[in-house]
């Protein structure tokens, strides 16, 4: 990795939330301060959803930024979650991806832990014929499991280290509050699960998430096939504070005459092309609000999705300065029938890694971490369109909802 | 048709197959299937759950032709290749009109640069008719040990 003086020493641009200095995805300075300040800080993280633990002693493995987390549900039924670390040497606690378990017992030196955290045995505790073991005054009420505190929402479990961090419905404000109980407002049932690995720092696919500007472009079989246009009617969304976003499109709302998108003008529309086989867009209206298409953030690393009938989470764990997983979880509800089963599953080629409209994004974000090697001094990028506007508009022509997610991140990693 | 011949056309089809992904030439892989098919990519603990929904899903001849026409004209990625190597062919059942079996895969993922790995690891669990004359899919369902892909999976596996 180049040895450039970190945006931790030369401060951001002073032009502010228009530039980002690429500094911030390639070094190992501030992926630890990130660590400490914004995963460790005021965020709420996603933990998983609550369909996934039904019953008690159900448990999940995940991730908050780098740290491992054991969330699960305990004997009366709260979700729980802790860091996945035995109090005694540090070994993971569990290390199989989901299961069941009374007690979390240790493979290393049996320690055991209830479902609340609190540690509950300690093998030869006592030590042998009256030798060894642990002394008289150890304090086993000190040595449980580090709690994360936790919100569910909708069924949607979260996590955070802080204290600090206000209540989920206030951290989000009302609007991005109200999207969630849109989406999540019955039982869930999990449809599907992979992971996507991006060769490139964990940011970057946030600002490509929250970039309306591109996704037309881009994504050419979007803007041919009619999925999302920017002339269709919709909007881009900040909360007070811009660090959670949502930008959603109300397909068959558009008159692509006179713009860009029609003539060949824009390389993304190839208006003559059809599918041979159009049952692969077939839909049902989901919501009663017309919206066909959204993406909706909550600071910082996850992202929740309508793509007409798909819906699923993003879940992104940063893995180092230039690596990240995105953990997907497709689902539908359980009052599904069987025909919106069978159209869910469908549209699901729409999105991921092999997604018609998705893949391009694991290209184009390991592009920008390859373009911004070999730099000179504290290059930026340009993140300009709209101006310097940090707001909600119907227009989404604009890189205001990227601009939200570094407010965010400035106001939380004090750079 | 005994079990040898039986083997013979299976092992043919998958080396035919695996020859037009190879070779890039994309547009003759839905003639491997029949018209009404299902063809399926997914993780192996999904499919052990389940689960509906993985990495790519076509119910149709015309589905995987509409695949072929994404990754032609509305696909960006960087130029890659892949190399299947298919082998352990298991019969599990078969008769004069079709058969299912097992096999096992690895994906060879070269990229431009260079650089080269496994790309994926798996199984295919086939259904093949035989009563067209020439063998082919009714169903094909890619199972993947690993949950994960890297970067992208753009052509068929």
């Amino acid at each position: 990795m180049d040895q450039k003086p970190s945006t931790i020493e030369t401060g951001w641009p002073e032009e502010g939330l228009t530039r980002v200095p690429y500094g911030v995805f390639d070094s190992e300075e501030i992926f630890e301060r990130e660590q400490e300040r914004l995963f460790r800080g005021p965020t709420w993280n996603y933990l998983g959803l609550e369909c996934e633990i039904p019953k008690p002693g159900d448990y999940k493995l995940n991730f908050i930024g780098t740290t491992p987390i054991i969330v699960c549900r305990n004997h009366v039924g709260d979700v729980r979650a802790f860091v996945n670390r035995c109090a005694h040497r540090g070994s993971l606690l569990c290390f199989k991806n989901r299961g069941n378990e009374k007690v979390f017992t240790c493979v290393y030196h049996n320690w055991s832990y209830d479902l609340d955290g609190n540690l509950r045995g300690i093998a030869f505790r006592r030590g042998v014929n009256g030798q060894g073991g642990m002394p008289e005054d150890f304090d086993e009420e000190k040595h449980g499991l580090e709690a994360v505190r936790v919100t569910t929402r909708g069924g949607v479990v979260f996590g955070t280290f802080s204290d600090g961090t206000p209540d989920l419905e206030k951290y989000l404000g009302p609007q991005m509050t109200g999207f969630i109980d849109r989406m999540f407002n019955r039982p869930l049932r999990v449809m599907g699960h992979y992971s996507h690995r991006l060769r490139n720092n964990w940011k970057l696919v946030m600002e490509n998430v929250r970039d309306p500007y591109h996704a037309s472009i881009l994504h050419l079989f979007f803007g041919s096939f009619g999925l999302s246009r920017h002339t269709m009617e919709g909007a881009a969304l900040l909360d007070d504070s811009a660090w959670h976003h949502i930008v959603y499109t109300k397909r068959a709302t558009d008159d692509i005459s006179g713009s860009e998108y029609e003539g060949g003008k824009l390389k993304s529309m190839k208006s003559n092309l059809s599918l041979a086989d159009p049952t692969l867009l077939d839909e049902w209206q989901e919501f009663d609000d017309g919206i066909t298409n959204m993406v909706q953030t909550v600071f910082p690393a996850v992202t929740f999705q309508q793509i007409t009938n798909c819906l699923g989470v993003r879940h992104l764990v940063p893995k180092g300065p230039d690596e990240a997983e995105m953990i997907w979880t497709l689902f539908g509800y359980e009052d599904d029938e069987d025909w919106q089963r069978e159209i869910r599953r469908t549209q699901a080629n729409l999105v991921g890694p092999a997604g018609l409209i998705s893949l391009e994004d694991g290209a184009v974000t390991n592009f920008v971490q390859r373009g911004i090697r070999g730099r000179e001094g504290n290059e930026a990028s340009v993140v300009e369109l709209g101006g310097d506007a940090i707001e909600s508009s119907e227009n989404r022509v604009t890189e205001a909802t990227v601009r939200g997610f570094w407010k965010g991140y400035r106001d939380v990693m004090g750079l | 048709m005994d079990t040898f011949d039986t083997r013979h056309q299976v092992e043919q089809l998958q080396i035919d197959y695996a020859y037009c992904i190879d070779s890039g030439h994309f547009e003759d892989w839905p003639e491997f299937f029949t018209d009404e098919c299902v063809y399926q990519i997914i993780s192996r603990d999904s499919y052990e759950q389940g689960h509906e929904s993985g990495f790519y899903y076509c119910r149709s001849k015309n589905m995987l032709r509409d695949r072929v026409l994404a990754l032609r004209e509305t696909t960006i990625y960087e130029p890659q290749r892949y190399r299947h190597i298919i082998g352990g062919t298991r019969i599990l059942e078969s008769d004069e009109k079709r058969c299912r079996a097992e096999s096992n895969l690895i994906v060879v993922r070269t990229l431009q640069a260079g650089e080269m790995g496994i790309f994926a690891a798996g199984a295919y669990l086939d259904t093949i008719t035989f009563e067209s004359g020439t063998p082919k899919f009714i169903e094909k369902v890619v199972v993947t040990d690993s949950p994960q892909i890297d970067m992208l999976l753009a052509g068929p596996l």
